[in-house]
């Protein structure tokens, strides 16, 4: 699993996440992008257009990712959520966490409140 | 469950690449068995976290080894994830409501509601051979709500 953190507009980042998020490929990715996320100011947008599969271990680092995001009074969305994916977010109620959008111009909309 | 024609039985390190090599193996085997993709994708995601139990809270307790058995019938599957812990229950743990997670007040009861959430039927039961076993039920049918606890 791999990521990328690039300016998406002023006072916003995007987090484009890559590959299966099963145990291993969060376990490669998962320490060095919250430490990433912590050097990052302003609102977060978690792109996942790329992401087939998300386990529970990749759930957490969603979770992880908002509490970082929240402890500095900014807000996150996500976008690009896959159908499975998001099905399983409803199911958890994570959606209630992390709100989603259908497009990056809709997700910036909602974290910039 | 004991391996047959039709069945996946897999003994697993405790250990991540193995554990993601058999997450694999198993959507693999069960879409091969007709199982929709929303079930492989749901009997996945419990897998991991069954497993993460494991290797993350049994095996520095002394657990050893771990094994897998799926099949599938009629587009249901049938999973068990055993153990060779100490005694424990995940369908037992505390469930608290995942919003307050994102407080960092805690994770405790995110297991429980991964399992119960995306399975349709799930029990526990402590074998006379000392073993946790975990067996779960995962249907196509479209649904919101958890686990039947009634079998």
């Amino acid at each position: 699993m791999k990521y990328e953190i690039q300016a998406l507009a002023p006072g916003a980042s995007r987090i484009v996440l890559v590959g299966r998020a099963d145990a291993a490929g969060v376990d490669l990715i998962e320490t060095s992008l919250s430490a990433q996320l912590r050097a990052t100011e302003g609102n977060v947008v978690i792109d996942l257009t790329e992401v087939p599969f998300m386990g529970s271990l990749g759930i957490r680092m969603l979770i992880t990712l908002a509490r970082l995001t929240a402890r500095r009074s900014a807000r996150i969305a996500m976008t690009g959520v896959q159908p499975q994916v998001l099905e399983v977010f409803d199911t958890m109620a994570l959606l209630d966490l992390i709100p989603h959008a259908p497009d990056t111009e809709a997700a910036l909309a909602l974290v910039a409140g | 469950m004991k391996p047959a024609a039709g069945a996946l039985h897999l003994a697993l390190a405790l250990d991540l690449p193995a554990l993601s090599a058999a997450q694999r193996q198993l959507g693999d085997f069960l879409a091969a068995g007709g199982c929709p993709p929303d079930v492989c994708f749901r009997v996945e995601l419990v897998v991991e976290e069954a497993m993460m139990n494991v290797i993350r809270h049994a095996e520095p307790m002394g657990a050893t080894r771990a094994a897998l058995d799926a099949h599938c019938v009629d587009g249901r599957a049938l999973v068990a994830v055993e153990d060779d812990g100490p005694e424990f229950n995940p369908l037992q743990a505390a469930q608290r409501p995942i919003a307050g997670a994102i407080a960092g007040a805690h994770e405790g009861g995110f297991g429980l509601h991964l399992i119960r959430g995306n399975s349709d039927a799930a029990r526990y039961a402590r074998t006379q051979a000392g073993t946790n076993r975990l067996e779960m039920e995962f249907t196509t049918r479209p649904r919101k709500g958890g686990t039947d606890p009634s079998i």
